[in-house]
C-alpha cells in the first residue's frame, strides 16, 4: 500500500514535470500551473545573469530550468540555486520558449535552426535547417517613414515555441512554415506554408495543430497529414500593417480556441470548424500576449491601453478590467489564486484570480533606475521622451530604449511557489 | 581696513545677486536625466508691453521653438513652463525652476512626467524668440463648413471642419472626427496660402491640407494623423445659392 502510494506520488510529479516543459504549460497552452502562486513577494530567490535580453520564457524538467537568451545561448539553470548545469551556443538570438520531451530540449534559434538538445549534457542530437528566419516587415509599418521603406518590427520580438505531442515537434517560422518533424530524429513529416512569418506558438489538441500567422490568418492543421481543416481570417491594415497578424500564441480548451490578434482582438473560435464563437475589441490596441484559461475565465493583456482583462470564456462577456500602467506583451501565468503578468515597464505582477486587484509588484533594478527617463514617475511610458519623431531609425533606437528599462515578454514558470521569469535586462529571475 | 573687507566680500554674493533678475537672453543648457544628457537652447525676452516671451529647442527630441509660457521672473530666480511639449497627461507640463542665478549661468530644477533633474544653463548671447505662428484669415469663398470622409483600419470616419474668420485674429475651425466616438481636435493653426488651405491640431498630431477648387466647389487633400497620411476631400456641408 506504502509502495502503491509512493508510486501514485512519483506518478503526480512526473505528469506535473511533464505538464511544466513546454511554453504556457502544456501542449493545449492554457497558461495554467499546478503550483501554489505566492500572494506576497519576499525576496528575489535567486538571479542568473545572460549576455542579453530574456523573452524566453522558463520551462522545468527535473528540476533543471530552461531558456534561451538573445545572447544566442540556451540555459539549463539548477532551479534550486540558479548555479548554470551546462549552455549551448546556437548563432543568433533563442527568442523562443523551449519545450522538453524524452530527455531532449527543442527550441529554435535566429540563426534559422531548430535544435534538438540532450537536456543533461546540452549536446546537440540533432538540427534542422528551416528556410531562415526573419521579422515581420512591411513599408510604412505602424505609420514609420519614409513611407516607401519596408521596415521590420521592432515589436517583433518572440520567435515561435515548438510543441511536442505524440513524438512530433511543431513549431512556427520566419519563413512562414509551420514544420512537423520527427521528435527523435528531426526528420521533415510536414510542412504548411502560410503567407507571412509565423512567430506565433502553436498549440495541440487533439490531433490538431492551432497556430496564427502575420499573414492575419489562423490555421488549424491536421497533426498527422499538415492539411489545412479551417482558416479564420483576422483583421486586415494595408494603410499602416499595425491592425493586422496574429502575435499571440493560442489557448484550446473545451473545444475552443482562443488568441489574440493585432488587429485588437481576442476571439473565441470553435475548434472543429473554425467558426468565430464571440470576440472582444481592444479599440485598437494589440493583444499580443497568450491568453490563460482556467475555470471557463480567459485572461488576457493588451499593449496600448495595458489592460488587464477577465472575460467569461462562454460569452466574452468582461468578468474584471483593471487598468495598468505599461504595455502588456507577456502572456499571463496562474498559479493558484494568483495571476502573474509581465509588464514592459520592468515589473512583474501579481494579481487575484478572482478580483484582479494587484496583489503585490516586483520591479527590476532596470525599472527603478529608469534610465533616460524611459517612464513616468509612476511608471509608464514617457512617449515624449522616448518617440521624438517617426522618420527613419528614430523609433527603432526609441524601441531599444524603452525595452531598457528591464521589460517583462517572459511568461512567468510557477513551481513550488517560486515565479520564473525572464527580464529584457538580460536576467532570469526566481521570486518568492 | 579688514572690517571693511570683510564687509565687501560680504556684500559681494549679494550684488551679484541683485544684478541677475534679467534672464533676458539666449542661453545653452543641459538636464541631467540618468544616463542621458538632454541639450536645450532657451530664449527669454520682454515684448513691448514688458511681458517675457520666450522658446526652446531641444535637439532629439523633436521639440523645436515651443513656447515657454509662463514665464515668472523674480529676484530670486526664474521659472517657466514648456508649451505643447514633453507634456504628460497625469503630471502636466514641464517645468524648469532655477535654484541657483547668476549673470551668466542658472542651475535648478527640470520636471517632467512626475520625474525631476538638475539642469544648467549659460547665456551665450542675445534672445532669438520663436514667434508664435498666428492663424490667417481665409478667403469669403472658403468661409464655410466642409464635410468629407476617410478611412482607417477599415472605419470610416466623418470629418467637419467649419472655417470662420475672426476680425485682425485670422480665422478659427472647428474640426470634429466622428468615427466609433466624436472628437473634437483642439486647432491651433488656419492659414490660406494661394488656394492652400491648412488646418492644424498640433496637440493632437492631426493636419488637413488641401486645395480650394473653386470650379468643383472642393478642397482636395490630405488629412494627416501623425505618421499616416490619408486623403480626404471635402465638399461644402451646404450647397451655396448659386
Amino acid at each position: 500500500m506504502r509502495l502503491a502510494m509512493l508510486l501514485a506520488a512519483l506518478l503526480v510529479v512526473a505528469a506535473e514535470a511533464d505538464a511544466q516543459s513546454m511554453f504556457r504549460g502544456d501542449a493545449a497552452h492554457t497558461g495554467v500551473f499546478r503550483s501554489k502562486g505566492p500572494r506576497q513577494f519576499h525576496r528575489i530567490k535567486w538571479k542568473f545573469q545572460t549576455g542579453d535580453r530574456v523573452v524566453s520564457s522558463a520551462v522545468i524538467s527535473d528540476g533543471v530550468l530552461y531558456f534561451g537568451s538573445d545572447d544566442g545561448n540556451v540555459y539549463a539553470v539548477d532551479a534550486a540555486n540558479g548555479n548554470q548545469v551546462w549552455k549551448r551556443a546556437t548563432g543568433g538570438p533563442v527568442a523562443a520558449t523551449p519545450a522538453v520531451a524524452g530527455g531532449l530540449v527543442y527550441v529554435g534559434s535566429y540563426d534559422g535552426r531548430f535544435y534538438a538538445l540532450d537536456a543533461r549534457t546540452g549536446a546537440t542530437r540533432w538540427r534542422f535547417a528551416t528556410a531562415g528566419e526573419r521579422r515581420f516587415e512591411a513599408k510604412h509599418l505602424h505609420g514609420l517613414l519614409p513611407k516607401h521603406q519596408t521596415i521590420a518590427d521592432p515589436f517583433d520580438v518572440f520567435l515561435s515555441s515548438p510543441v511536442v505531442a505524440a513524438g512530433v515537434v511543431y513549431f512556427g517560422s520566419g519563413d512562414g512554415n509551420v514544420y512537423a518533424l520527427d521528435a527523435a530524429t528531426g526528420e521533415l513529416k510536414w510542412k504548411f506554408q502560410t503567407g507571412d512569418v509565423v512567430h506565433a506558438s502553436p498549440a495541440y489538441a487533439n490531433g490538431v495543430v492551432y497556430v496564427g500567422s502575420w499573414d492575419s490568418h489562423f490555421y488549424a492543421i491536421d497533426a498527422a497529414t499538415g492539411k489545412q481543416k479551417w482558416r479564420f481570417d483576422g483583421g486586415t491594415d494595408p494603410v499602416m500593417h499595425n491592425q493586422l497578424g496574429f502575435q499571440s500564441s493560442p489557448a484550446v480548451v473545451d473545444g475552443v480556441v482562443y488568441t489574440g490578434c493585432r488587429d485588437s482582438n481576442l476571439y473565441a473560435i470553435d475548434a472543429a470548424t473554425g467558426k468565430e464563437k464571440w470576440r472582444f475589441n481592444n479599440a485598437g490596441s494589440w493583444v499580443i500576449t497568450s491568453p490563460a484559461v482556467i475555470d471557463g475565465k480567459v485572461i488576457f493583456g493588451t499593449s496600448d491601453t495595458s489592460r488587464y482583462f477577465v472575460v467569461d470564456a462562454t460569452t466574452g462577456k468582461e468578468l474584471v478590467r483593471q487598468q495598468g500602467k505599461a504595455f502588456v506583451f507577456a502572456s499571463p501565468s496562474v498559479a493558484g489564486s494568483v495571476v502573474f503578468v509581465g509588464v514592459l515597464n520592468g515589473t512583474l505582477q501579481a494579481r487575484d484570480l478572482s478580483s484582479g486587484e494587484l496583489l503585490w509588484e516586483f520591479r527590476t533594478e532596470a525599472s527603478k533606475r529608469n534610465h533616460g527617463w524611459v517612464l513616468t514617475a509612476d511608471g509608464a511610458f514617457n512617449v515624449p521622451l522616448l518617440y521624438g519623431n517617426n522618420w527613419r531609425e528614430a523609433p527603432l533606437a526609441a524601441s531599444v530604449r524603452q525595452f531598457s528599462v528591464g521589460s517583462i515578454f517572459s511568461s512567468p514558470l510557477v513551481v513550488d511557489g517560486v515565479v520564473y521569469v525572464g527580464s529584457a535586462d538580460g536576467a532570469m529571475y526566481a521570486l518568492e | 581696513m579688514l572690517r571693511t573687507t570683510i564687509a565687501t566680500l560680504l556684500c559681494v554674493p549679494a550684488l551679484a545677486f541683485a544684478t541677475v533678475t534679467v534672464p533676458e537672453g539666449r542661453w545653452e543648457g543641459v538636464i541631467r536625466v540618468p544616463d542621458r544628457e538632454l541639450r536645450f537652447t532657451a530664449d527669454f525676452a520682454r515684448d513691448r508691453g514688458g511681458a517675457w516671451a520666450g522658446s526652446i529647442t531641444m535637439p532629439g527630441l523633436s521639440v523645436q521653438g515651443a513656447a515657454l509660457s509662463p514665464i515668472v521672473v523674480s529676484e530670486t530666480g526664474i521659472a517657466f513652463t514648456v508649451v505643447n511639449a514633453l507634456g504628460n497627461a497625469t503630471h502636466g507640463p514641464a517645468t524648469f525652476r532655477s535654484q541657483r542665478i547668476s549673470t551668466e549661468r542658472i542651475v535648478g530644477e527640470m520636471r517632467q512626467a512626475g520625474n525631476a533633474a538638475e539642469f544648467v544653463m549659460q547665456r551665450i548671447g542675445s534672445a532669438r524668440v520663436e514667434p508664435p505662428r498666428r492663424s490667417t484669415r481665409v478667403s469669403a469663398s472658403v468661409e464655410d463648413e466642409w464635410v468629407g470622409e476617410y478611412e482607417l483600419g477599415g472605419y470610416p470616419r466623418r470629418v467637419t471642419i467649419a472655417l470662420r474668420n475672426r476680425g485682425d485674429a485670422g480665422a478659427t475651425a472647428e474640426f470634429v472626427v466622428v468615427g466609433k466616438q466624436t472628437t473634437r481636435l483642439p486647432v491651433d493653426f488656419v492659414g490660406e496660402d494661394g488656394n492652400f488651405v491648412r488646418v492644424e491640431a498640433q496637440a493632437m498630431g492631426v493636419t488637413f491640407e488641401g486645395r480650394f477648387d473653386p470650379q468643383r466647389g472642393e478642397i482636395g487633400g490630405a488629412i494627416t494623423l501623425g505618421p499616416v497620411e490619408l486623403p480626404l476631400t471635402l465638399r461644402r456641408a451646404t450647397r451655396r445659392p448659386s
